[in-house]
């Protein structure tokens, strides 16, 4: 992977990033005036006057654009109404609470579908297979909501086993994590099982036999690798997703995440805090964009970029 | 006793259709040194005899029924898994049509040439990656240590052609199973590939068998022919004696149908109809739909192989007789 190769592509993420910021500087202010949220309802003409115009809401909108431009390309996202603190602050501390969910999550689900994928496509048709694909299938359609609230309450509520939200210690991740593997869980390991299936059906895995390579060997040296392909770039896009924050997840659990400011950040016209998180999400994107392109082609030479 | 002998093979597959009999009843066999070529048209069951000595038929679908398989002494059908396994690569090699698709390609193509010793556990006294180097050599690549690290889709399909070559005599084998190595070929290289396999093959006295459509190739490759059809040896005879002298129809009909440079005769003869579905095989010789002496009895008996001479066999009620 080139250097004029990856000074393209960050050229071409701030362009996009550019028009994607563009487009929440409008958006969030189509959500509403902050001043009728933050001051009380019986408020003061003149008072509300007061906060307008120190937040910069009195002047023009192109005004307060170009302003809000030029903080942009000096990465000053603001102050937070809400927390009276810098925005990207805010964000930052959010930030690795939400990768390391998203990470965690997807890292599992992705070992566990390479296991479970490789085992229902050597006994494809079994009735192994059978229940590995019931079983995936259901991961990969229960809505996420769903499977927080009944894990709450069978976990939290009835066991009392895990508590129910909040974030005080490793115990706190348990809900969440699961919440969120199983619908990778249960995509990947459908790719899986069918690239592996074809894998195994490939003419390169019937010259490893005849070579004398034993089933091991030619499932996990000669299959297996060529099975992963399309398991990673699915896991790119998922991890793209992710980035995002569980969203519902986040705010079902009271996960003090990316996600669940994001959303306090729109329901609270908070635009520093909106703007900022969208921003670090879509570096997050392009990130991990880049590091599943050279991972792929570390393990595929054919796409390898000269 | 042949270095290998196959005796009344028979293999199926489920199908959707039924179960069809890819072959039933092929007997051959191969002499040390010497090079059989396996003639006929696709789906006369070729290269499952190649997949049946390679242990490669999928099972299920598949199923190897009845008969044997003698190397070098030994029913292989009958060994454990592993001692199978363990001949295949080391003592018995496969070439395969399709390079390209043969080869992984995920890994250096060094690397795959390597994997022959490793997989056997073999190191030869010069070390693994030299002997990689020299094979690469032998096969004729030019640059061979910057070659090896490149992967199968950087070589062209003739190059691709002789890394498989090299995979297949990188532990001297007894028998190189060649499953037509220059179908996917340009003609140009063909003739390369084919010197080249004879060659190789040479330097380790090593028997084969080329499974092929092209009586040309057959011409000049191998010592003896065995003619395949709908799943059936129907003829063996000695190169030049078939070419000479074809006895089953069949045979008959393969040679009248090519355009050869030492006959007068000017027309060309195609054989009639086409190869029979194997999921509804006639009844009787399976060629005598299409067989311009077939007479009644065809249709009842299937005709044995039969000797008709030394190395010769032919298996037909009304075997052709030059005049």
């Amino acid at each position: 992977m080139s250097l004029a190769y990856f000074v393209r592509r960050t050229i071409f993420a701030a362009l996009a990033l550019a028009a994607l910021m563009t487009s929440a500087f409008i958006l969030v202010r189509l959500t509403g005036d902050p001043v009728n949220l933050y001051l009380p309802v019986d408020a003061s003409d003149a008072a509300r006057e007061a906060m307008r115009v120190r937040l910069g809401l009195d002047r023009s909108l192109l005004a307060q654009f170009l302003d809000w431009a030029g903080d942009m390309l000096r990465l000053d996202f603001g102050m937070s109404l809400w927390h009276n603190r810098p925005a990207m602050d805010v964000v930052l501390e959010a930030l690795p609470n939400t990768l390391a969910l998203g990470a965690i999550a997807l890292t599992l689900a992705f070992l566990a579908a390479i296991v479970a994928g490789s085992i229902a496509a050597v006994n494809a048709g079994g009735w192994i297979d059978r229940g590995i694909n019931v079983l995936s299938q259901a991961a990969a359609s229960v809505p996420d909501f769903w499977l927080g609230l009944m894990g709450v309450l069978l976990f939290a509520v009835t066991f009392r086993l895990l508590p129910t939200s909040g974030f005080d210690g490793p115990v706190y991740w348990v809900l969440p994590i699961a919440c969120l593997f199983a619908r990778p869980f249960g995509t990947l390991v459908q790719i899986v099982r069918g690239s592996m299936i074809e894998a195994l059906n490939a003419t390169f895995v019937r010259t490893a036999r005849a070579k004398g390579a034993r089933g091991k060997r030619v499932i996990f040296v000669h299959a297996l690798r060529n099975a992963l392909l399309p398991a990673i770039t699915v896991t790119g896009d998922l991890a793209a997703q992710f980035a995002g924050g569980g969203g519902v997840v986040e705010v079902v659990f009271g996960f003090p995440g990316i996600g669940k400011l994001l959303i306090d950040g729109i329901l609270k016209r908070d635009f520093a805090i909106v703007q900022a998180s969208i921003f670090a999400v879509a570096v997050v994107i392009f990130i991990t964009n880049i590091l599943v392109d050279m991972l792929y082609a570390s393990i595929d030479p054919r796409v390898r970029v000269e | 006793m042949a270095l290998l002998e196959i005796k009344d093979l028979q293999v199926s597959f489920d199908t959707a259709a039924g179960r069809i009999l890819a072959l039933n009843g092929v007997s051959f066999s191969l002499e040390r040194g010497e090079v059989l070529a396996l003639l006929g048209e696709s789906g006369s069951g070729k290269s499952v005899t190649a997949a049946a000595i390679m242990d490669l038929i999928p099972d299920p679908p598949g199923a190897i029924n009845e008969g044997t398989i003698h190397f070098d002494g030994a029913d292989i059908l009958r060994l454990p898994q592993n001692e199978r396994r363990d001949l295949c690569g080391s003592r018995i090699a496969l070439i395969f049509q399709d390079a390209l698709a043969a080869l992984n390609p995920v890994y250096p193509v060094g690397w795959q040439i390597a994997e022959m010793f490793r997989i056997h556990g073999r190191t030869p006294e010069v070390g693994i990656d030299k002997a990689v180097l020299d094979l690469l050599t032998a096969v004729g690549i030019p640059d061979p240590i910057r070659r090896a690290r490149q992967y199968p889709h950087e070589f062209s399909g003739g190059m691709r052609q002789r890394i498989m070559i090299a995979m297949a005599v990188a532990l001297e084998p007894d028998i190189i199973i060649a499953d037509e190595p220059t179908t996917a070929l340009d003609v140009t290289i063909q003739a390369q590939i084919i010197d080249l396999l004879d060659r190789v093959r040479k330097r380790s006295d090593a028997g084969m068998i080329f499974i092929t459509h092209d009586l040309g190739v057959v011409a000049e490759l191998a010592d003896r022919v065995a003619v395949m059809y709908a799943g059936r040896i129907v003829e063996t005879a000695d190169v030049f004696e078939l070419f000479e002298d074809p006895r089953h129809p069949y045979s008959n009909g393969l040679l009248a149908s090519q355009p050869r440079m030492d006959s007068e005769e000017a027309e060309l003869l195609p054989i009639p109809g086409s190869a029979p579905n194997p999921a509804a095989l006639p009844s009787g010789c399976a060629f005598r739909t299409r067989c311009p002496r077939s007479a009644d009895i065809c249709a009842k008996d299937v005709p044995a192989l039969q000797s008709m001479g030394p190395g010769r066999q032919v298996a037909c009620h009304f075997p052709v007789v030059s005049a």
